[in-house]
């Protein structure tokens, strides 16, 4: 919110002032005191002379009313070199959306945090009281919703969706048009990955990631397409047939909160505290703010488009639709990432076809026939690079478990096709000692282009930090408390 | 357990800091003290420190201690908050000041959604307003799950307690909080 300020003291627009005021006023209203007399004040100023106000006379006007107080406040926002000025419409437009969505899950949240504390503390347990309190719970979100609805229905930049609300996204996509791959150095990608930097993607590949159910295949496969989002500003097509579309988004921003080579000094964000609705202002500040508006504007980052397949049956068809719809309106994509491929329906509509694992190998051919083949809407080829998991059974795993927790190609030998077609081939494991120590293995067992990494590789999963994975060990308490002990503060 | 690193930054010349996406990873002394130092603030950065101290007797609890000094209270919440691993984000302040932040921006409760908050009491102006504030600021606490922690110097059903803070906020302290030696 402090961003809205501090763009509107220092870097007015008349337009943005004109078409946006009326929507963050009323939507960020009641939520900090401070923020709403900094609107007002700017508000009168317009009203009385016609311009923004500058911090000179801002000083003034604060100080022969005597509001020290919010003088401080707006000099410590003007100043604070972490609080961004939207310097277009666009970063205005995106920013602000961003922020309102998150503020209203965080509404959200707090409601039911709220809601569960009050009926766990609760002494009195009679139905009519309980009763009560989902009146209470149900209202109260329904006062969230009418916020967010009412403001969309004034003004496009809202939290909903709309035709006017997809010009925006779309103009702000345009620029993407203009994204190459030159400025990334090449045509290669590592895969963020320590130690298995001489894997080198690229566009056209099909990278598929074997693991069994729970074993990290999905958070691996975030963290590829962040390390590419962030590292290649590659766009990215990012579809989950597992998680809730917010759940995922949750997940990039947390990553990217979290990432403290590119916010040294900055607090840590966890997902257990957000989920829970209990971020305090600091965090919650530098989510909303520093770290959210970063992945979305930031000019070196890629895009993240997710996709919600909505439909029961999501075929080969309707990703290749969507892939279609996106670059004809919005932008190129370099990067399909499927969570996971063999969730989508392999037999085309109409198809009579009842052999499953033939239809499951004839669609994972079809997808790297695309990838490889794709071309973009003018008709120039534009092959993109294709990731996802793929589940490994029961018995696979068992067979890993056997071989010091290694598995072998033939893990994968129930779809045949994967082992044709993928051009990198990477397992990750979990065994019960690992899990308790929040460790996840990665192995390779396949690379096209060149030589294999040989041994597997163990990381720390940090997942509370949105799921990044490290060579390096989170402290445990215990180890922070000894430590303590030994320093005789 | 992680190794100090001998080539300190500040102990030596040679950078300390391990620079990784995890942020600068704490590996000597020197730099882990003066992160417990920053952790602790300065209200508790010179009280003792009992390393023995056994959390489990406050954790999670809404707790007040009476004392001439307070002292021995915030030794304890400095080795409740150490042995705690420094999990604990936590926040001390007075009545006088959660009013002073109330009258200057509204009622703005966020601002005391810690995971720890220890009021000191006993200092302060005498205010009607202390009772009703303070009541509903701890009762939100309550409901959020979140921990309070207070230390009066006179005992909270004295004339001197009840007329600077209210009859009903004393009772209400000795309904909803355990009370312990300090």
């Amino acid at each position: 919110m402090n961003q809205i300020l501090k763009t509107f003291i220092l870097s007015p627009s008349d337009s943005m002032w004109l078409c946006y005021r009326e929507n963050f006023k009323r939507f960020f209203e009641g939520r900090s005191p401070q923020f709403d007399a900094g609107i007002e004040l700017i508000e009168m100023y317009q009203n009385r002379y016609g311009i923004f106000p500058s911090m000179d006379s801002l000083e003034k006007e604060l100080t022969i009313s005597g509001e020290m107080e919010l003088l401080s406040f707006l000099q410590g926002v003007c100043s604070d070199p972490g609080v961004e000025i939207y310097p277009d419409t666009d970063s205005f437009v995106s920013g602000m959306r961003i922020i309102q969505k998150v503020t209203m899950e965080q509404d959200v949240f707090s409601q039911l945090a709220g809601f569960n504390n009050s009926l766990s503390a609760a002494k009195n347990t009679r139905f009519e009281t309980v009763v009560d309190q989902v009146e209470g719970l149900m209202a109260s979100l329904a006062s969230v919703r009418d916020k967010a609805r009412s403001d969309s229905q004034r003004s496009a930049s809202a939290l909903l969706f709309g035709p006017e609300a997809c010009q925006e996204f779309r103009d702000l996509y345009t620029k993407n048009e203009n994204l190459t791959l030159e400025g990334s150095g090449g045509h290669y990608f590592d895969l963020g990955i320590p130690g298995f930097e001489s894997l080198q993607l690229k566009l056209g590949d099909l990278v598929t990631i074997g693991g069994f159910q729970s074993h990290g295949k999905s958070l691996l496969l975030r963290q590829i397409a962040y390390h590419l989002l962030t590292r290649y500003g590659l766009n990215v097509l990012f579809l989950s047939f597992e998680m809730f579309f917010n759940s995922v988004l949750a997940q990039f921003h947390i990553r990217h909160a979290n990432n403290k080579m590119q916010f040294p000094g900055t607090p840590y964000v966890s997902y257990d505290r957000f989920k829970n609705g209990v971020l305090q202002e600091d965090e919650k500040n530098f989510l909303l703010g520093d770290a959210s508006s970063d992945l979305v504007n930031n000019p070196n980052y890629g895009t993240l488009y997710l996709e919600e397949p909505c439909k029961g049956e999501y075929r080969v068809s309707d990703l290749l639709d969507k892939l279609r719809y996106v670059e004809d309106n919005y932008m190129p994509i370099h990067v399909v990432a499927v969570d996971y491929i063999t969730l989508m329906h392999p037999f085309a509509q109409g198809s009579r076809a009842y052999e499953v694992r033939s239809a499951y190998n004839q669609m994972i051919k079809t997808l790297k026939n695309h990838a490889l083949s794709h071309t973009d809407r003018k008709g120039a080829r534009s092959p993109f690079l294709l990731i996802s998991p793929v589940q490994i059974s029961r018995h696979g795993l068992d067979d890993a478990l056997k071989n010091d927790g290694k598995y072998d190609v033939s893990a994968i030998k129930d779809y045949s096709e994967i082992e044709t077609s993928s051009d990198v081939i990477l397992t990750t494991l979990i065994d019960s000692e690992m899990r308790e120590d929040n460790k996840l293995r990665v192995q390779n067992l396949k690379y096209r282009d060149g030589k294999m990494v040989v041994d597997p590789k163990d990381f720390y999963c940090h997942f509370d930090r949105g799921g990044i994975l490290s060579t390096i060990e989170s402290r445990s308490q215990q180890d922070m408390i000894e430590l303590i002990q030994r320093l005789q503060i | 357990m992680p190794n100090f690193d001998p080539n300190c930054t500040l102990c030596s010349e040679t950078p300390g800091f391990v620079a990784s996406e995890l942020g600068n990873m704490v590996e000597c002394t020197c730099v882990l003290k003066n992160l417990v130092l920053s952790y602790l603030t300065p209200v508790y950065a010179n009280s003792k420190y009992m390393s023995k101290f056994n959390p489990v007797h406050i954790e999670g609890k809404n707790v007040w201690a009476v004392s001439k000094s307070s002292e021995t209270f915030k030794s304890m919440i400095k080795s409740y908050l150490l042995n705690t691993g420094m999990r604990l984000k936590h926040q001390t302040t007075t009545p006088f000041e959660i009013i002073n932040c109330f009258l200057g921006s509204g009622n703005d409760m966020e601002r005391w959604r810690t995971d720890v908050l220890v009021i000191l009491m006993g200092s302060d102006p005498p205010n009607k307003m202390y009772g009703t504030l303070l009541q509903n600021l701890i009762e939100s606490r309550i409901r959020l799950g979140v921990q309070t922690l207070i230390h009066t110097k006179i005992p909270i059903t004295s004339p001197g307690f009840v007329d600077t803070y209210s009859k009903s906020l004393s009772e209400f302290i000795r309904e909803n909080f355990q009370r312990v030696d300090a």
